[in-house]
């Protein structure tokens, strides 16, 4: 029986090794990389890799098809049984097991990136320090107690009640894009409520252009009862006050912290002369990190690497008073892999080529 | 349309003087003086060749060649307004201004009146969203900014042309023909003379005398000339301690422009040793690289190279339609060819100090370089002629599109910061270039398979091409694999992550697929010889969809690679490269079948 059973895996493993796995797996996975880069003009980047790359399967109507994730994944498995059953290893074949095994390093590096890389940004004034980072999409409600974090809700987890403070909140109405309305009708209506109600509209080609934001009410706070309005970007705070206690809430982008500062000395715009466009950007700042300060440059295609983090010269903000840098910041743990993985896979098909190139015909 | 009056007026002003001579006059010298522009400081002769293609579409006007239709442009505007210089193509535009139908290129005094006619209604499509406006309404604001700045070229030096007007001789300068600048000093004393005068007398010129009248003209066309050109920064052709400024901001900054004035008076009186003294004593020290470029404007290295690969792929076919062995003509055509292409690419890399491809017109100069390169290589090795025909007409075909990839005119553009980047630009864009030109040959290499096995060329030739298109694929997905990673790793070095479904990333990915695809098809028996062959042919879509095609849907992080208007040509070339593969493949399989048969 178990002899079976072992023939039967064998046999179920050989044929996904065979060379006819790719054969049959790479033209959906190509029909899937023309379909996803197509609907990006219609769709908006974000929204397509979702669908397409970033799934296991998406729906074109009633039919369930496979995603980016199942194909690669399926892919993967297939190169990985043949690399590692089924590889023939003679010298004749090394470049070519060598392509493989760089391929799967390469493979398990983007499964690294797409369990756990996570991609957020700061924004730095000109001589201002910062130590906060802003996901770019996860949008988060904050509830200070004397400017302290009391509390806080990660934008999809949002419920009816949220309990913690010594008032109710109610979430009357959530909207991940919201168009800001006049309010047409009269009642117990606070802050920027008063005026303006949040509608909830479809979401734009990019998720940058969105304006996420709720209708909440408050009670327990007898005159501060009442409905009001948060969204990202709400230029005050929501304050109400409890047991002589100040609360403010947020709504914004999800805040994380650094484990040490960074200052931002200057930050430079090079142009061409006579024109205006940007020959470079830089960023010269001060990392502070427990006592000590030391200055590093980040410029395009210069990043920083400390403790993990990286960080991207990504844009800029300027106005007439001020000049403000803007640095993607990047914790990845996959990174190193495309870097080895491209080096084996050169290796290797060097290998291979040299060794077709010195006669064997096709 | 405050500019277009402006030159209206200094027009008015001019035509009371004569025409200037036909010059015979020399350009070189004059070609040779610097200019900052888009920048970059090249020689007059890049700028004026860059303007007039901007302008008409052509490298010469009226059988002049571009510096020299410049010099009418800058030095006698009354003839340059009359020079026909502004080809509109596109007959509802024509209609739009009230032109004649049957012309193409037409002068700015005859666009002017339309011009100024429908301003107001023009100005509102620049508030539209770009992508919403017609082809018709995007031609017109381009007509409107190309018409901006010819009536700001024609006013550059304005401040040293003759006034054409006589001044009153209180006010004289000696001279026979004045300009602005010879009133500079005593510019406020006339214009305060002659508000005193219109305090006096009033603003009716019929009650002044004679003198009175003169000094009324002179201080309004000083006052004129001065409002049009304070602002005119266009032509950046005067070095101030390493500023490049224009001859009005000069002036402005109590510049000297006494030999600029002497360039105009030779040129309008066609004083061919004055001119030649004029311009030497402006240019002064010329760099190498104004040389270098002037050099390689005047050579035009890439349709000579061309016109040789051409010329080869011409005497080849000669040689074996008289089943000749002689080679050393083709080889040296294909040789000549290969030494204007690398001297051209050479150029490119000194004068604009990095390496050379960074955009897509430069794409296209290497990939057609490494193609005829490797033809060259093939046939040295292994005698493979059809690697002869194939590479060299792939570089010449190549060749012959890369002016209809320029945007604008202009074939040196300065990279924006992302590719500002000698290692990346040397590394990736180099493997994945090359990679788009092996399979390129790959592709032709299999058509030639097709159309030879058709014209029952011998086995044994047969299969060696074969080998040839089989090793080719493998060095096809050696570079193209690699240049992908390695885009990857730029991608993560600027933007912070390695692959993000990008579309130009998809479009290289593909090709890579593909290649496996193929490969891991002939292996497993899944593809036979000729399915192999064909998918192998089918890399010139790929590659045209990849390199091209992805550029056109304007969405994602590469957007300097973003194009238009070449939609249409791209359907029909992989439309028709589709039926000429599926209609070899089926001619072979019949011919196949009847063997058998």
């Amino acid at each position: 029986m178990l002899q079976k059973t072992l023939q039967n895996c064998r046999k179920l493993a050989l044929a996904v090794a065979r060379a006819d796995a790719p054969f049959y797996l790479l033209p959906p996975l190509m029909l899937l990389l023309v379909a996803g880069t197509l609907a990006q003009g219609p769709m908006g980047l974000y929204a397509a890799q979702k669908k397409f790359f970033s799934s296991f399967i998406f729906w074109t109507g009633p039919v369930p098809l496979p995603g980016g994730y199942t194909l690669i994944g399926l892919i993967a498995l297939s190169l990985l049984v043949k690399f590692l059953a089924f590889s023939e290893w003679s010298r004749r074949r090394a470049g070519i097991n060598l392509s493989h095994f760089g391929v799967l390093i390469l493979l398990f590096g983007g499964l690294l990136t797409a369990t756990g890389a996570k991609e957020s940004f700061m924004v730095i004034p000109e001589d201002t320090e910062s130590r906060y980072l802003y996901d770019y999409h996860q949008r988060t409600l904050y509830i200070f107690e004397n400017d302290v974090l009391k509390l806080s809700k990660p934008f999809n987890e949002l419920k009816l009640r949220i309990t913690g403070v010594p008032f109710d909140l109610i979430v009357q109405n959530i909207c991940s894009n919201c168009a800001i309305v006049k309010r047409a009708n009269e009642g117990n209506y606070h802050g920027m409520a008063k005026f303006m109600a949040l509608e909830s509209t479809p979401p734009s080609k990019e998720p940058e252009a969105d304006l996420p934001g709720l209708t909440f009410s408050i009670a327990g706070l007898k005159d501060q009862d009442g409905t009001y309005i948060a969204f990202e970007g709400m230029p005050e705070p929501i304050t109400l006050y409890a047991n002589e206690k100040e609360y403010k809430i947020i709504f914004g982008k999800r805040q994380s912290m650094l484990p040490f500062t960074i200052r931002l000395s200057d930050f430079e715009k090079e142009i061409y002369p006579g024109t205006d466009k940007a020959r470079g950007y830089s960023s010269d700042i001060v990392i502070v990190d427990n006592g000590l300060e030391w200055p590093a440059r980040i410029e395009m295609n210069k990043p920083l690497r400390y403790k993990g983090y990286t960080f991207y010269q990504s844009s800029f903000e300027q106005t007439d008073k001020m000049q403000a840098t803007i640095l993607s910041v990047v914790e990845n743990k996959g990174r190193l892999f495309p870097y080895i993985g491209t080096l084996i896979i050169t290796a290797g098909l060097l290998l291979h080529l040299a060794f077709v190139m010195r006669g064997r015909t096709a | 349309m405050k500019k277009i009056l402006a030159v209206l007026f200094l027009i008015l002003c001019c035509t009371k003087i004569a025409a200037a001579a036909e010059p015979e006059l020399n350009y070189t010298s004059f070609g040779l003086l610097p200019v900052l522009h888009e920048g970059r400081v090249k020689p007059l002769d890049s700028f004026a060749r860059i303007m007039l293609r901007e302008f008409s579409g052509r490298d010469a006007v009226r059988g002049h060649g571009a510096a020299e239709w410049l010099a009418e442009v800058l030095f006698d505007p009354v003839s340059a307004a009359e020079t026909p210089v502004f080809e509109i193509t596109n007959p509802a535009v024509r209609e739009h201004f009230d032109l004649k139908l049957k012309k193409t290129l037409f002068s700015f005094s005859e666009l002017a009146p339309g011009l100024a006619a429908h301003a107001a209604e023009t100005q509102g499509l620049r508030d539209a969203n770009p992508d919403n406006l017609t082809a018709q309404q995007q031609t017109t604001l381009r007509l409107y900014d190309d018409v901006a700045i010819y009536s700001e070229l024609l006013r550059s030096f304005s401040a040293v042309l003759p006034l054409g007007i006589d001044a009153p001789p209180a006010y004289g300068t000696g001279k026979t023909e004045n300009a602005y600048v010879d009133f500079r000093a005593s510019e406020s004393k006339i214009q305060n003379d002659a508000a005193k005068l219109v305090r006096k007398k009033g603003a009716d010129t019929a009650k002044y005398t004679d003198d009175e009248k003169k000094l009324a003209s002179l201080a309004f066309a000083l006052q004129e000339i001065r409002t049009a050109g304070v602002n005119n920064g266009t032509l950046k052709i005067i070095n101030k301690n390493g500023q490049w400024i224009s001859p009005w901001q000069s002036l402005l900054q109590n510049g000297d422009l006494k030999n600029w004035q002497d360039m105009a008076i030779a040129y309008r009186s066609g004083n061919a040793e004055g001119w030649r003294a004029a311009a030497n004593a402006v240019r002064g020290k010329t760099p190498f690289k104004i040389y270098l470029e002037k050099a390689y404007n005047i050579t035009a290295p890439f349709p000579l190279a061309m016109g040789f690969y051409l010329l080869g792929i011409i005497i080849l076919a000669a040689e074996l339609y008289r089943k000749s062995n002689r080679m050393l003509f083709p080889l040296l055509c294909l040789g000549f060819g290969l030494a204007l292409h690398v001297t051209g690419l050479a150029s490119r890399i000194i004068i604009l100090s990095r390496p050379p491809v960074g955009t897509l017109y430069e794409s296209l100069l290497f990939v057609s370089l490494i193609c005829a390169a490797t033809a060259l290589a093939l046939y040295l090795r292994r005698k493979n002629l059809v690697a002869l025909f194939a590479g060299q007409g792939a570089a010449a075909f190549l060749l012959f599109l890369a002016p209809f990839l320029l945007q604008r005119g202009e074939s040196m553009e300065m990279l924006v910061a992302v590719l500002n980047t000698s290692f990346w630009l040397g590394t990736h864009v180099l493997c994945i270039t090359a990679g788009y030109a092996v399979c390129i040959l790959a592709a032709m290499f299999a058509h030639a398979w097709f159309i030879l096995r058709l014209k029952n060329a011998p086995a044994r030739q047969l299969h060696l091409l074969y080998d040839s298109i089989y090793k080719t694929t493998l060095a096809a997905l050696l570079l193209t694999g690699i240049g992908t990673i390695l885009g990857g790793i730029w991608a993560d070095q600027s933007w912070g992550r390695f692959w993000g479904w990008d579309p130009k990333e998809n479009g290289a990915l593909l090709i890579v697929l593909w290649l496996i695809w193929i490969q891991h098809g002939r292996i497993a028996a899944r593809l036979n010889r000729m399915a192999f062959l064909a998918a192998v042919a089918f890399l010139n879509v790929i590659v045209a969809l990849a390199w091209f095609g992805v550029n056109l849907l304007g969405i994602g992080l590469h957007s300097y690679g973003f194009i238009t208007g070449i939609a249409l040509a791209l359907g029909f070339f992989c439309a028709g490269e589709t039926i000429l593969i599926a209609t070899l493949w089926k001619l072979n399989a019949e011919k196949t079948r009847h063997a058998l048969a």
